[in-house]
């Protein structure tokens, strides 16, 4: 039973990386999941100040990164090694060496997104979100979904052309 | 560690050594250690990285396994960097500056794309291939602790 209306995202992405510790994002990414989380186990924006988490991006960097805190207890993820009540869900950066217009465009989508995210959770609405663990997590013998942190990542959103 | 010492004693010598230097990639590992370590910790709080360039023990011995024990002469510059015998463990990079220093070089030259030769080009340089799109590391970050620690010796603030 949900506790609220939900946030309905729009994700998917096409961002290949070849660089070393670069990650897959795409549909076949065996760690990508959908997220239906209740609002009472959501953590955002200033309100991570009020946990045992320290973190510098409760709100999005230049490169579009935030973070937004889970209740472990609200997900069906096994993780096992991650000592905190929470999982931690990170937007990855987009990043370019000089200035890229198209870097730019997924930086304010980002910023779009975090800001939907915010004003979802500000009316008590549930969390609705793609997500991916790549280096991170594995599916384990019953399929589960099992991490071996406490980190998981936002599916960027898409750009719409 | 002071930052001048660092660079004349670990880093410039280890690129050296290499046959490795110039001064982009010299810049590139000072600010990697810089932003990584602070230029004191040589063990991550809370996580499994090791050494002042804070390199994962997974990623160390993915360096081994696919890329250096694949070119003989790299190889052995590396290995005689190193202080310690028998085979490189990942936990040497915590007690071993130049060997960490080396090693964090062997990681940037898998990456395709040439060192930029800006301070702060080379800022979005370590975000894209060292701490990589997923880390929770930032270019603002990388800046800071450049300026911080950097400054005005061995290198000018990046503005």
């Amino acid at each position: 039973m949900r506790a609220g209306p939900i946030l309905a995202v729009v994700l998917f992405v096409s961002q290949g990386l070849t660089a070393p510790g670069a990650f897959a994002q795409s549909k076949s990414d065996p760690t990508r999941t959908t997220l239906d989380v209740p609002r009472q186990a959501v953590v955002m924006g200033d309100d991570i100040a009020r946990t045992d988490w320290s973190t510098r991006l409760a709100h999005p960097s230049n490169e579009g990164q935030f973070e937004v805190l889970v209740r472990k207890s609200a997900t069906q993820i096994q993780a096992p090694d991650c000592k905190s009540d929470y999982l931690l869900i990170r937007m990855p950066a987009s990043v370019s060496i000089g200035s890229d217009p198209a870097t730019q465009a997924a930086v304010a989508r980002k910023r779009q997104y975090f800001d939907q995210l915010l004003a979802a959770y500000d009316k008590g609405e549930s969390l609705h979100a793609e997500v991916f663990a790549g280096p991170y997590g594995k599916r384990g013998p019953g399929g589960a979904l099992l991490l071996t942190q406490c980190n998981l990542f936002f599916v960027e959103p898409a750009s719409p052309h | 560690m002071d930052a001048v010492v660092f660079q004349t004693t670990i880093v410039k010598p280890v690129l050296v050594a290499m046959g490795n230097w110039t001064e982009a990639s010299e810049m590139l590992l000072m600010g990697t250690a810089a932003q990584e370590s602070q230029l004191i910790y040589t063990h991550q709080i809370g996580g499994p990285a090791l050494g002042y360039f804070q390199m994962e023990p997974a990623t160390h011995d993915d360096c081994w396994t696919n890329y250096l024990n694949f070119r003989a002469s790299l190889r052995a510059k590396v290995l005689a960097i190193r202080t310690a015998s028998g085979p490189p463990q990942a936990t040497d990079m915590e007690t071993d500056p130049k060997y960490a220093a080396a090693m964090a070089r062997v990681r940037y030259m898998r990456v395709p794309a040439s060192i930029p030769t800006s301070p702060r080009d080379i800022a979005a340089y370590w975000k894209l291939y060292y701490n990589t799109p997923l880390g929770a590391g930032t270019v603002s970050g990388f800046i800071a602790s450049w300026n911080k620690l950097l400054t005005p010796h061995p290198y000018a603030p990046i503005s």
